[in-house]
């Protein structure tokens, strides 16, 4: 794949991500040059549009110039379980581009059990990284999954339409979820998530 | 009006959030979090890797959640140096954590019981800080101290490393003798009972000034105190310090000499952190994150 041309990458960039690449030849290699990508090529984002990833379209506009250097980076020099393994040791700027590669590197089932571990993250970013703005989860997870993933974005705050595909899952199970959580909100006297009327309208 | 703190020598992963709140509150913006030991010995790298991997993700999450910058630094410190179940691995772990973002140094290297195991991995560890162009932070020994002072500078001056980019910590009144002049950043802890406390400190500036000196509170957890640079500041002013030498002695100094390191500068320090978590893109913040969002419990 010619992620350069997918994600519409600009001229004066292009030259940056190219020679990030050809400085890596293996895997040891990547571990010491990979926590300075957003240091040497940046963190501005590509242009707004749809990119075809393996699990479904997603927002290339949220991706940044180090995040399509890391995918160009780790699909040349150890794939999928890399990806992992350079989300497990990295700060949170590395993980976010490692988590951005395994939507695309991870088969479905490395994928899911990555998704069940973004659920409990602490790290807003990482989350949103992992399930925002692209079509894979409502492609892979199960109603259960789906509901918990939902469920914490109300509760967090997070704007409904950031979520691909939300109205074909919304299911009776969520519903009832998310108007615990409006009543629980309610009775504290605290905002109640933006997005929940929408998706009980979805169901009705 | 309060000086901004660089606090160059904390042990946050033993401190509790209510010392962040205190630390934040009394003008504390950056704290700067050396790898060391933790107080037992570990028995095998994957307990270096996760501690690692902690102080560049989870504390520096949690530092920001109070408003405060948390930079790092990364080394084999000299207890475990000498323990060779860990000792080579850990050392070809370092080129990766110290290409990392926020950290601005390797460190604590240093000396403790000054064994010739403790040379080699000194040695090597100030080969790694020209490789990856960074600072150090050196550690020196309590027992023995003028001794250990007096090889750390030797060490230092036959790999032919320059003194102004050295931070020799812990240092005492006798040790500022040994390093007046040096051009090193000459580190004081204020500890209580062990190294130095904030009235010894403030008779210690009195006499030698302001110029390439640091104080740090080294704050872990033994009887230490977070605060103990704000409470030296305190003193200072009633000593009648102006505010130029203050603000040089706790911001200034520490500053400049870890933006050596060009991971870092002093215009990001003063940038309050997001106590939001940042969105993916890193502009802007959003709603319902921070310490009391989902919590983890
Ligand atoms: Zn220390």
């Amino acid at each position: 794949m010619d992620w350069v041309q997918a994600f519409a990458i600009a001229a004066p960039d292009i030259a940056a991500l190219r020679a990030e690449v050809a400085a890596v030849q293996n895997s040891a290699a990547l571990d010491v040059r990979f926590p300075g990508l957003p240091r040497r090529v940046g963190r501005s984002c590509a242009p707004a549009g749809e990119v075809r990833l393996q699990h479904g379209s997603a927002d290339r506009g949220r991706w940044r110039l180090c995040d399509v250097a890391a995918l160009m980076l780790i699909e040349k020099c150890g794939g999928a379980a890399k990806a992992q393994a350079l989300y497990d040791h990295g700060d949170r700027d590395e993980r976010l581009m490692a988590a951005r590669a395994l939507l695309h590197l991870a088969d479905a089932a490395m994928l899911r059990s990555f998704l069940s571990m973004l659920q409990t993250s602490n790290d807003q970013a990482l989350f949103e990284a992992g399930f925002l703005d692209a079509a894979h989860p409502a492609a892979l997870l199960d109603d259960a999954a789906w509901n918990r993933f939902l469920l914490k974005a109300a509760f967090i705050g997070l704007p409904l339409e950031r979520i691909y595909g939300w109205e074909a899952r919304a299911n009776a199970t969520l519903v009832q979820m998310l108007l615990d959580l409006k009543a629980e909100r309610m009775a504290a006297g605290r905002d109640v998530w933006a997005g929940t009327e929408r998706v009980v309208a979805a169901v009705r | 009006m309060l000086t901004p703190i660089f606090e160059p020598h904390t042990h946050m992963v033993s401190r509790v959030t209510d010392d962040y709140e205190r630390m934040a509150a009394a003008g504390i913006r950056v704290v700067l979090e050396p790898a060391f030991w933790l107080g037992q010995p570990r028995t095998n790298v994957g307990s270096f890797i996760d501690y690692f991997d902690t102080l560049i993700g989870w504390e520096r999450y949690r530092a920001a959640q109070f408003g405060i910058h948390h930079v790092c630094t990364f080394a084999l410190n000299p207890r475990e140096a000498n323990d060779q179940r860990v000792r080579e691995e850990v050392l070809q772990l370092l080129p990766r954590y110290l290409e990392k973002g926020g950290v601005v140094g390797v460190g604590e290297l240093g000396l403790d019981e000054m064994t010739p195991t403790e040379d080699r991995v000194f040695e090597a560890q100030v080969e790694l800080a020209r490789q990856h162009r960074l600072p150090l932070l050196v550690h020196t020994p309590h027992r023995n101290k003028k001794q250990g002072f007096l090889r750390c500078l030797d060490l230092l001056r036959a790999a032919n490393f320059p003194l102004e980019r050295v931070l020799l910590d812990h240092g005492n009144e006798e040790t500022i003798e040994l390093t007046m002049g040096t051009g090193v950043l000459q580190g004081f802890s204020i500890y209580p009972n062990t190294k130095m406390d904030p009235p010894r400190m403030v008779a210690l500036l009195k006499k030698y000034g302001v110029e390439r000196i640091s104080i740090n509170s080294a704050c872990d957890w033994g009887i230490s105190d977070p605060l103990s640079v704000p409470k030296t500041v305190t003193l200072m002013q009633a000593a009648g310090f102006s505010a130029e030498a203050i603000h040089q002695l706790v911001w200034r100094n520490p500053v400049d000499f870890f933006a050596q390191s060009g991971r870092c500068s002093e215009t990001e320090w003063l940038t309050p952190t997001e106590k939001a978590p940042l969105s993916a893109t890193g502009t802007t913040v959003v709603r319902g994150g921070g310490p009391d969002s989902e919590g983890c419990c």
